[in-house]
This record gives structure tokens, C-alpha cells and sequence, in this order.
């Protein structure tokens, strides 16, 4: 195998937007640290056939979370020719604190120092040349969302060095790191770097030294023995001596530390976290998104495309080429039906979701790259204290509110495992996704807003409700948050783009089939008359507890294939409804199961056990709430 | 030995970080070092409410109540009036 060249460094520090310039690949960019969860991988435009990874962040090595283990990962097990830390320029001590460990591996290695811009704007000034002397390796300013220092960058790349560089801890660890180098196997990486991961405990290192059939025992000796003659623990022994280093050249390199930003973006990051002037700030930023994907693209563009396109063009042109060239009568109504894999499937899929997917994916993608999430962190830290977690989860929360299969993916960013299954269970529960909400919010509407505020009033309740249980009985301690506020940037038109475009393209790949797999499902259960069935056995429970239609089986059952699926079942049986039926059966189905590709990644991300105890939590939940909706509604009278 | 910690200070304050409270768990406050809050290190406070906010070096921070209690911290010295 070729070797290949690694990007690693701190998170948020411009990695990824390095990683497209270099190989023209895509990956996700977010003003947020945490959003590349996984290595990428992608082929160098200068280098032919020499392969660039792209790592999620590490802060610090040894790592702290999963996501951050990746990078030790792929220094032990990767052959590199080059390995590229890029750096945040601004914040240069902690860029150095790395650097001086990475420095050490014995493979060639290339800083870039990125964000320049940012540090010039706060006025800091320094020498990257200074820099460089004094690490032994070559230093470059990069801008990389201006496409500043590229050249030079892949310049220095090919002509990476092993540095010059050695830093010197105390007689003890020098005595300790010569004696583990004895025991340890062969690496790509020097053995000094390895025994220095080693002695500070890094979770990666050791598993790929078991990996390598090493003899554990005695290096856990030689590890004990040295941590005898510290009262702190060894990884904290070995930051501080890099941390002092690191100051000492900051010190020497650094002309002019600069203040902190005072630009019109600043001062809003600053109101956007204010005590006060938050909250205002947060409900127009609400207002803002309510208005672009409920009003323009659940109102305006669905009804532009549905009505307009396929209802007034499309579908008729469509239906008069089936029924005029396919003599088969099963084979029509399989096409355009009523469950047809046109017309339920593809209409509903490209006229329906789309563009309520594609306004959520815009708006989230500008507050994601204006670095807004994770102000929004801070004033939500309360709300989700709650819940015994802490105001990180606002993320992957609101990114639910679009896809909550792309949401439990990215739970992978909190930092316990307690964090992830509650958030990954909440979301199952209660979190309806941008599909669903679009179906669920027409519906509503032709009830009132008494009805729209008796679903969220009902959701919301659930959600706090099963979230304080859970927080109570999951075990494990809640960590108070503690978190990185990047700067606020203005978002780039670009970026906003990319991000949105890749997003739409996972979605549309994954829901496309689904939505055709549920639709020719749907035609071979009506067919083979287990539907009708299905509308018989479910009555008691559908029509007995939940006082709905008895057709309504019908609907719940497509909300196992898709929430918003389940939900547009109920929109077709239209005024088979009353508007107290509408809102039992829309509150039933946003708590019910989620879609199956959710359900898929579930399992793959917590395992089977815990995919089938949450199902089958949800959902007797999911009937017990809209039962007991069904009785309350009754009770008051709403009619 | 001080006493003192970030709670203890209004927005504004210019601080230096002096060490941490024995009970601050050790992963948090490795967490803490790493984003380069060590001994000796300068900041500035921002806000106490509603969590603590600082600035250290170019980079800003959130930190929650338990957290910044146990955070230990001096007034920095003012340089002397020219
Ligand atoms: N001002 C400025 N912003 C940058 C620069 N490089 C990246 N960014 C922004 O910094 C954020 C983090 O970038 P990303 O590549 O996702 O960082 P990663 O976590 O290291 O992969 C994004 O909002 C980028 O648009 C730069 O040189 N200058
Ligand atoms: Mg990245």
C-alpha cells in the first residue's frame, strides 16, 4: 500500500476545508468542533495516487472522547509520508502543545498554521519563521477558506521532513521512555512517541499494542514504577512539561498577542450568549427559520411543485401514458393507484419532502456555519440540565428536527455513552423530523391553533417528562456542560451550499428506495389482503382506545415504514376525520417508532438489544399517549 | 494559598488561572488543561450568567457553575500606572 498523507490537529481548526482544497473531495465543514466523526479519505490533486485522511479533531493526546481516538489510531496504523497538523493561529499555545508531541513521531511533518485572517484581524503579529526554527519542521500561513497559502502548503507537503525536534522531559520519563522502548514492537511511529502515549495512558495505543501481542505486563510495571514518583497522574505530568515548552516558544515567537475582535459578527456572538438579549436574539432566529421552511417551503414551494407540478402537470401526463401503454389493469394501479409507486412514492417523496428538507438543510447549515449551535448550547444548558444532560445535545436535538437518522449519527459527539442513549432514545421518542413536521403542520393547520398547540403542548411534555425519567434512571453521572465557543463568522454562500447539497444527496439516497420499497409494500399488502386484515385486528386498539376510523390501521402501519409516511395516511383520509381524530392520530404517530433507516442506525450505533428495548418501549407509549389524549380531548369537549 | 475561584469575580475580570479545586474529577479537569487552562495561564471573564464564560488566549470558553468553582484563580496585576 501506498502511504499516505494524514491532516490532524485540534477540532474547528479548518481541517476538513484543507482536506477539500487538497483532493477536491467534500466533506462535511461546520463551525462547530465535532462535526467530521469519521477518517475520510480522498486522493491529493498534486500528488497522484497518494491518498489524504482527513481526522475528527483531537484536543490534546492523549484522547479524551471516541471520536478523538482516531487520530492516535491512524498514526499507529497508517504508513504516512507526511503528516500536515494544521493549526489554529490565533490560538498558538495550544497549536504548539500538539505540535511538540507530533513532532517527535519520526515521520515527515508540515504545520499549517490556518486562520490567519482571524489573527491578523485581532491584531497579532509573529514570526512563522521563528516558528519554524524552533520546531525544526516547516511552518505555513494558510487561509483556508480563501484559498490563501494552498500552493505553499502542498509545496512544503512534498517536500516534508522528518523534523529536527526533541524536547527533553525529566530525568525519570527519559529513564522510563528508554525503557519501554526496549519492549516495544516495530511502529510506523518512532518508540519514543509511542512509549510517550503509553505512559499517558492512551486508550488507542494500548489497544493496538495488545493488538500486536505485546507483553502488557511489563510495561504496566515500568508505567506503575514511574507513576510512583509523581503524586499526579502521569498524563497530566507529561501536558504540563509541553505546556511549559510550548509557552516558553510562544513567548520567543509572538511580537504582538493582539485583543480580542470588537467587529460588528463579535459583538452579536457576544448578545447571542447574553443573559438577557439572548433570548430575543433566539426567538428571531426562530422566527427567521419558521418563516423560511414553514412558510416558504412547506407553504409556498410544496404547494408550487404538488399542486401546480405534478398534481396539474405531471400526474395527469403521467397517468394518461400508463393507462394508454401498459393494457395490464394490476400493473397500472401499481404505478399510479392510489398506493402507487408513483403516486404515492415518488409525488409524495419529490414534491412533499423535498423541498421542506431542502429549506431545513439551508437554514441549519447557515446557523452551523455562523457558529450559532453552540451559543445555542449555552442558553440551552438549563433546559437540558433536566433531562441530565447538558446543553451539547442541543445539537444533534435540532438536527432532528431534519433527519433524525442523520441526528443519531451525530450523537457520536457527546462525550459519555449515558449522553448518547438518552439523546438517541429522545430523539426515537419524541423528536419529529422535518418530513413528518411538514405533514404534521398541514394537517394542524386546517384545525386551528388550538390543535397545534395541543400536539406541541403533548410533545413537549412527553419529551421532558420521559427525559427526566430516563435522566434519573440511566446510570451514570451527568456532566456539567463545558464547551468551546468558536467565534461567530458570517456564513459563507459556499460552504452553506456544499454542506446542504451533501446532506440532500444522503438524504435523497436513503429515502428515495425507502419510500418505493413502502409503496410496493403497501400494493402487495393491499393485494394479497392483509390489509384489510390488519384494519380488522387493529380495530379494538385503533378504533376502541384511540376512537380513530378503523381505516387508520392502515396509517400506522406505513408510520413503521416512515413517520411522515404514517403521518400522509392520515392526511389522505382527509375528512374521514374529525379534527379530534386528526390530532389523536398525528400525536400517536409523531411519538410512535421511528422510520426504518433511523431503526437501522440505531442498531448499528447502540446495538440490537437496546434498538429493540427502545421499540419496545415507544411503542405501547405511543398508544397509551394518544388513548389517553383521545380521553382528555373528549372530556373537554374538543371538538 | 488562594481561596478564591472563577465564581467569585464580575464580568470583566482579569484573572490568572492558580489551579483546581481537589474535587474537580481528574478526566474534566484534563478536559480543562487541555484548552490550555494550567497554572500560571491569563484570562479574562466575560460573563457569569447564564453560565461563566472566559476568554483564554484567542479562543472563548463555556463553563457551568460546578466547573467554575472549582477552577482556583488570582487577580492578575495590573500593570503599575506610568
Ligand atoms: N476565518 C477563517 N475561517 C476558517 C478558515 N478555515 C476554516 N474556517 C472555518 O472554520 C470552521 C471549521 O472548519 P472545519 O474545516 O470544519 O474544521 P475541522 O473541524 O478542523 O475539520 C468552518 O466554519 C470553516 O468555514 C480560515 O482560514 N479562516
Ligand atoms: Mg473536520
Amino acid at each position: 500500500m501506498n502511504a499516505s498523507i494524514a491532516l490532524v490537529g485540534q477540532p474547528n481548526v479548518g481541517k476538513s476545508v484543507i482536506f477539500h482544497r487538497l483532493t477536491g473531495r467534500y466533506v462535511n465543514v461546520a463551525n462547530y468542533p465535532g462535526t467530521t466523526i469519521e477518517v475520510s479519505r480522498g486522493l491529493s490533486r498534486a500528488q497522484p495516487g497518494v491518498e489524504v485522511l482527513d481526522t475528527p479533531g483531537v484536543l490534546t493526546l492523549p484522547a479524551r472522547s471516541e471520536d478523538e481516538q482516531a487520530t492516535a489510531r491512524i498514526l499507529l496504523n497508517e504508513k504516512l509520508r507526511a503528516l500536515v497538523q494544521v493549526g489554529d493561529a490565533k490560538n498558538l499555545r495550544r497549536t504548539v502543545q500538539l505540535a511538540l508531541l507530533l513532532a517527535e513521531a519520526g515521520v515527515p511533518m508540515v504545520l499549517a498554521l490556518n486562520m490567519m485572517d482571524e489573527a491578523k484581524a485581532r491584531g497579532m503579529a509573529f514570526d512563522p519563521a521563528r516558528l519554524a526554527v524552533e520546531l525544526g519542521l516547516a511552518v505555513v500561513p494558510t487561509v483556508a477558506t480563501g484559498n490563501e497559502g494552498m500552493t505553499a502548503l502542498a509545496r512544503a507537503i512534498a517536500d516534508a521532513r522528518v523534523p529536527v525536534f526533541r524536547l527533553t522531559y525529566a530525568d525519570p520519563i527519559e529513564a522510563a521512555i528508554d525503557d519501554l522502548a526496549l519492549l516495544l514492537p516495530i511502529a510506523h511511529l518512532s518508540p519514543r512517541v509511542v512509549a510517550l502515549l503509553y505512559l499517558a495512558g492512551d486508550r488507542a495505543t494500548e489497544e493496538w499494542l495488545a493488538a500486536q501481542g505485546t507483553d502488557l505486563f511489563a510495561l504496566a510495571a515500568r508505567r506503575e514504577r514511574l507513576q510512583d514518583e509523581f503524586t499526579e497522574p502521569l498524563a497530566e505530568v507529561l501536558q504540563r512539561a509541553r505546556i511549559t515548552a510550548a509557552e516558553a516558544i510562544v513567548h520567543r515567537v509572538v511580537k504582538d498577542a493582539g485583543s480580542v475582535g470588537h467587529g460588528f459578527v463579535q459583538r452579536l456572538g457576544q448578545w447571542s450568549v447574553h443573559r438577557t438579549w439572548g433570548w430575543p436574539l433566539l426567538a428571531l432566529v426562530l422566527y427567521g427559520v419558521y418563516a423560511f421552511v414553514g412558510q416558504f417551503g412547506a407553504k409556498y414551494l410544496v404547494d408550487l411543485l404538488e399542486k401546480q407540478l405534478f398534481e396539474g402537470v405531471i400526474n395527469p401526463w403521467f397517468h394518461a401514458l400508463v393507462t394508454t401503454w401498459i393494457p395490464w389493469h394490476w400493473l397500472q394501479d401499481f404505478l399510479v393507484g392510489p398506493y402507487g409507486l408513483w403516486t404515492m412514492g415518488m409525488t409524495y417523496a419529490l414534491a412533499l419532502i423535498l423541498p421542506i428538507v431542502t429549506t431545513f438543510f439551508i437554514a441549519f447549515g447557515i446557523l452551523e456555519d455562523s457558529g450559532y449551535f453552540a451559543r445555542l448550547s449555552v442558553l440551552s444548558n438549563r433546559a437540558f440540565k433536566t433531562l441530565g444532560l447538558n446543553g451539547r445535545a442541543v445539537l444533534p436535538m435540532v438536527l432532528g428536527l431534519g433527519c433524525v437518522t442523520m441526528a443519531t449519527l451525530t450523537t457520536r459527539i457527546l462525550h459519555t455513552p449515558r449522553e448518547r442513549l438518552i439523546v438517541t432514545f429522545l430523539l426515537a421518542l419524541a423528536i419529529p423530523c422535518s418530513a413528518q413536521l411538514g405533514v404534521v403542520m398541514g394537517m394542524l393547520a386546517s384545525y386551528g391553533t388550538g390543535a397545534f398547540l395541543i400536539w406541541l403542548g403533548v410533545v413537549i411534555g412527553v419529551l421532558f417528562t420521559v427525559g427526566w425519567l430516563s435522566g434519573k434512571l440511566v446510570k451514570g453521572k451527568r456532566i456539567p456542560l463545558m464547551t468551546e465557543l468558536p467565534p461567530m463568522r458570517l456564513p459563507v454562500a459556499g460552504n452553506v451550499a456544499k454542506k446542504t447539497w451533501s446532506r440532500l444527496k444522503w438524504y435523497l439516497e436513503e429515502v428515495i428506495p425507502l419510500f418505493l420499497i413502502g409503496a410496493a409494500l403497501m400494493f402487495v399488502l393491499d393485494r394479497l389482503g392483509f390489509l384489510p386484515w390488519l384494519i380488522q385486528a387493529g380495530e379494538p386498539l385503533v378504533t376502541g382506545w384511540l376512537g380513530l376510523p378503523k381505516e387508520a390501521s392502515a396509517a400506522l402501519l406505513m408510520g413503521f415504514l416512515r413517520r411522515d409516511f404514517g403521518a400522509t395516511g392520515l392526511f389522505a383520509l382527509g375528512s374521514a376525520l374529525s379534527p379530534e381524530q386528526g390530532l389523536v392520530g398525528l400525536v400517536t404517530l409523531t411519538i410512535f417508532v421511528p422510520c426504518i433507516a433511523s431503526t437501522l442506525m440505531i442498531i448499528k450505533e447502540q446495538g440490537l438489544k437496546t434498538a429493540a428495548i427502545m421499540t419496545g418501549l415507544i411503542i405501547p407509549l405511543a398508544f397509551l399517549i394518544g388513548g389517553l389524549l383521545h380521553r382528555a380531548l373528549l372530556f373537554v369537549g374538543f371538538a | 494559598m488562594t481561596t478564591k475561584t472563577l465564581r467569585d469575580f464580575p464580568p470583566g475580570a482579569r484573572l490568572i488561572v492558580r489551579g483546581f479545586q481537589s474535587t474537580l474529577a481528574p478526566d474534566l479537569r484534563g478536559h480543562l488543561s487541555a484548552w490550555g487552562l494550567t497554572p500560571g495561564t491569563p484570562i479574562t471573564l466575560l460573563a457569569q450568567k447564564p453560565v461563566t464564560r472566559i476568554s483564554v488566549e484567542h479562543a472563548e470558553l463555556a463553563l457551568e457553575d460546578v466547573i467554575a468553582a472549582a477552577v482556583l484563580v488570582d487577580t492578575a496585576k495590573e500593570p503599575a500606572p506610568a
